[in-house]
């Protein structure tokens, strides 16, 4: 009796949760479409987007929503290469610092208005003189904008910008009178020309797009038959894992790897995309520091095992010598600087390394399984003969702990937007960002030369390379470990859609099958 | 009565400022420069300073409480500099998130744990007591991220029951309710249980029998009412509880409510908002304690706040 209570109570439990659920449709019919037949693409990732205006955040998903509901003047291809968008054709003056661009006729705001070059004339204005801009710097060459027609647009710069394309990619033309009306809004319900245009937006939740009929990018058959996009920012690895497989997403950003096959089993695409992400060491040159030692800062790239890493600890991602991956400005083949741990001993014994303590600073969560591929680094060293002490601090604890050079050693990542080194090399290296203390008289001036303000991307790849080459050399200021993937999940049956580098999705041309 | 109210509403009133006052030393404690965190990583030194500036860092101590109090009073809770939006909005904004979530998991809780504990109470030794006290001990046992992971699985994953995460219908807030719901519910029937054990021992209750008043309605007038009190009190602190928001349950099921908004804010440094999301849950906290107490004195006449 007692037994069969119980058995009756758990049953009552469990019938109470059910039905609960029952009324509810398969979850898995919502991907694709809803009840009113609409075509509609949910996807997730961990990044949070707070506006529109990519130079107010940090967010790389806010340069993805850029792509959908503006247009810029320029596109960058998959390739790298840069392409004509909002501009038909472009010319520079002999010394770089005049840029001058024909714009596309016949262009519609989402808002029905038509596209002039007043549009690109404000969206350019904002970044001259504006220092609320948190990101905005990065057009302080640009010193004045024209429209000397309604279809020409010109653009002066201080010094030739060396990241101008990349920019200009990500930079959505604005519908000039909803900006000048509501210019501290206006990033919140932005108006462009793109493929499909903000119908709302919430902090952290759920951010709709719809398509945008009269986009002048589609012609018949590549239209996008897709009428919704939604994003949503979901920060738990395991609940974005779970939406996918349910079938609440349709896509899925920076899976963790471990789930590739559990995913692929239950019949969903995956895209394995080689990330301009770059994890290093940093190292702290410093005078009283122990990499101040070339030697030991040596002896250090030498006895990590970055293949154990990429293949064992993490199950993706290459390894990396050179100080940047295959595909960036600047990247050469390397050879001879690969795991040695004999030679890194005796680079020890050379130095006179007497055991003193390395302290070994890490942020918890700034890197994909960064306590297992800080440990098993930990482990190398003291395998060398290295003495490690690792501390793992908060983000917060660990920009200040680094913007104050207080480390011996230090592990990040690095990602460089659309394949450009350009401000690891300038900012990072030669700014010294990190505070590491090295200073290399002859890089900079490869730097200062040869990479800042050279807009001919072939001179700077010879520059950036020369530059990373004595990076190389000296293991200093950053010694590259490996490079990383990016797992994206997604539902079969949605083609047209591309994954960039630097984690930006263009689904202007996305279809459900 | 009412004047005793008001004076306990006056203590209120001083805890929530030593509140304020705890919650703006906590979040200057914190290492890391929440200007610096605002901006990109490649900002200047000249946009940190102006950083500074406009979130009033470069004030002193005092006069930046101050600055927030006279706020407070106004309803300005400060800025967020990371959501470039007022906090009062981003707050008010979630509160009824997380309400609806709390309150549907307090109703799971007490529609569950009352009649169980009671039944366990009565039935002293029988099966029912059993499962009580099984599923007490579980119920207090099981961690929100593993219960939370393990419904995703079952009920999302395999079975397809409920959808795994985000807003919507009922449906989206049962899995995020139960878990949410599991730990007080075991505590109420732990407590229902006992509460209900020891009254039934009472005097007066063995001489309400012995007036042949029928078992029903001993133990429903006269039994129940008693056992009632202390659960009372718990319920009290758990809408405290639960309206500051379950991080974790809503971190998981991605719920936008105002645990989410703590976690993303602590996370980002986001000094002000932060600062504030302490003071609205101390005050929703030391506001359900205080009704309670002051449901306390109706339910219960012997008690009062003398």
């Amino acid at each position: 009796m007692k037994k069969t209570i119980s058995l009756i109570l758990c049953l009552v439990m469990a019938g109470a949760l059910a039905g609960c659920g029952g009324s509810k449709e398969d979850p898995a019919d919502q991907s694709g479409s809803d009840e009113s037949s609409e075509t509609v693409f949910t996807y997730a990732s961990n990044e949070p987007i707070v506006n529109f205006d990519h130079y107010n955040t940090t967010s790389v998903e806010c340069m993805s929503i850029g792509l959908l509901w503006g247009d810029a003047l320029v596109y960058l291809n998959e390739d790298g290469t840069y392409g004509p968008c909002l501009a038909t054709e472009w010319s520079w003056s002999d010394d770089n610092l005049t840029f001058t661009a024909k714009l596309r006729a016949d262009v519609k705001f989402a808002n029905g208005e038509a596209l002039d070059a007043e549009d690109v004339l404000t969206t350019y204005q904002r970044f001259i003189g504006n220092n609320t801009l948190a990101d905005g710097k990065k057009w302080s060459l640009l010193e004045s904008v024209e429209a000397p027609d309604s279809e020409t647009i010109v653009l002066h710069f201080s010094a030739p910008m060396a990241t101008f394309y990349f920019e200009c990619a990500h930079t959505p033309v604005v519908e000039a009178d909803t900006f000048l009306k509501n210019t501290e809004e206006f990033f919140n319900k932005p108006v462009g020309t793109g493929a499909f245009q903000v119908e709302s937006f919430e902090i952290d939740g759920d951010i709709v797009l719809t398509r945008n009929d009269s986009w002048w990018g589609w012609s018949g058959e590549n239209k996008s038959n897709v009428d919704k996009i939604i994003y949503k920012t979901i920060n738990e690895d395991t609940t974005r894992v779970s939406g996918v497989r349910t079938g609440e997403l349709s896509l899925s950003k920076n899976i963790p790897a471990d789930n590739i096959e559990t995913l692929k089993a239950e019949g969903l695409s995956i895209i394995n995309t080689d990330k301009y992400e770059h994890v290093y060491l940093g190292v702290n040159c410093a005078d009283g520091h122990i990499f101040s030692n070339a030697k030991l800062r040596q002896a250090l790239s030498l006895c990590i095992n970055r293949e154990l890493i990429t293949n064992n600890l993490l199950g993706v991602g290459e390894p990396s010598i050179w100080p940047c991956m295959e595909g960036a400005i600047g990247y050469r083949e390397a050879s001879g600087y690969h795991y040695d741990l004999e030679k890194a001993k005796s680079l020890l014994k050379e130095a006179g390394y007497a055991g003193e303590q390395i302290n070994f600073i890490v942020s918890s969560g700034r890197i994909t399984r960064s306590t297992e591929v800080v440990q098993g680094i930990m482990s190398m060293m003291q395998e060398a003969g290295f003495v490690v002490s690792v501390e793992t601090v908060e983000n917060a604890t660990f920009i200040d702990r680094r913007s104050a050079g207080a480390y011996d050693l230090q592990i990040g990542a690095m990602t460089f937007n659309g394949g450009d080194t350009f401000n690891e090399l300038s900012e990072i290296i030669k700014g010294d960002r990190f505070h590491t203390s090295y200073v290399n008289e002859a890089l900079n001036a490869v730097i200062a030369k040869g990479v800042e303000g050279v807009t001919d991307l072939e001179a700077r790849d010879k520059a950036s390379a020369d530059a990373y080459q004595i990076v190389l050399d000296q293991y200093a200021p950053i010694i590259p470990l490996y490079s990383t993937v990016a797992v994206t999940a997604y539902q079969s049956n949605f083609i047209g859609f591309t994954v960039f580098r630097d984690g930006i999705l263009d689904l202007r041309y996305l279809k459900a099958n | 009565m009412y004047r005793i109210i008001l004076k306990r509403m006056a203590a209120t009133l001083i805890v929530l400022i030593g509140v304020s006052i705890v919650a703006f030393i906590l979040v200057r404690l914190a290492p890391g420069d929440p200007a610096a965190l605002m901006l990109p990583e490649t900002a200047t030194e000249e946009q940190v300073r102006e950083m500074r500036q406009r979130m009033n860092l470069d004030q002193s101590y005092i006069v930046q409480y101050i600055t927030y109090m006279k706020g407070v009073l106004r309803g300005d809770l400060g800025f967020s500099y990371h959501y470039n939006k007022p906090c009062s909005e981003l707050i008010f904004g979630r509160l009824p998130e997380t309400a609806k979530l709390a309150g549907l998991a307090l109703l799971i809780s007490l529609c569950f744990s009352i009649p169980l504990g009671v039944i366990a109470g009565i039935k002293k030794g029988s099966a029912v007591d059993t499962f009580s006290m099984t599923f007490a001990l579980f119920g207090q046992s099981f961690s929100h991220v593993w219960l939370s992971l393990l419904l995703i699985l079952i009920l999302g994953v395999k079975l397809k029951l409920l959808p795994t995460q985000g807003t919507g219908g009922l449906d989206h807030m049962i899995m995020p309710a139960v878990v949410l719901s599991l730990q007080f519910s075991a505590l109420v029937t732990r407590m229902m249980r006992s509460g209900m054990i020891d009254v039934l021992q009472e005097d007066y209750i063995t001489a309400t029998r012995a007036r042949g008043i029928s078992r029903w309605r001993v133990n429903s007038k006269y039994a129940l009412k008693n056992a009632l009190l202390p659960v009372v009190t718990v319920v009290g602190s758990q809408i405290g509880s639960m309206m500051a928001g379950s991080m974790v349950v809503e971190q998981i099921f991605n719920w936008p409510g105002v645990g989410a908004l703590t976690i993303t804010a602590i996370g980002l440094r986001d000094m002000q908002l932060v600062q504030s999301l302490l003071l609205v849950s101390a005050t929703i906290f030391v506001i359900a304690n205080l009704l309670v107490d002051i449901l306390y004195t109706f339910i219960d006449p012997r008690i009062s706040f003398n």
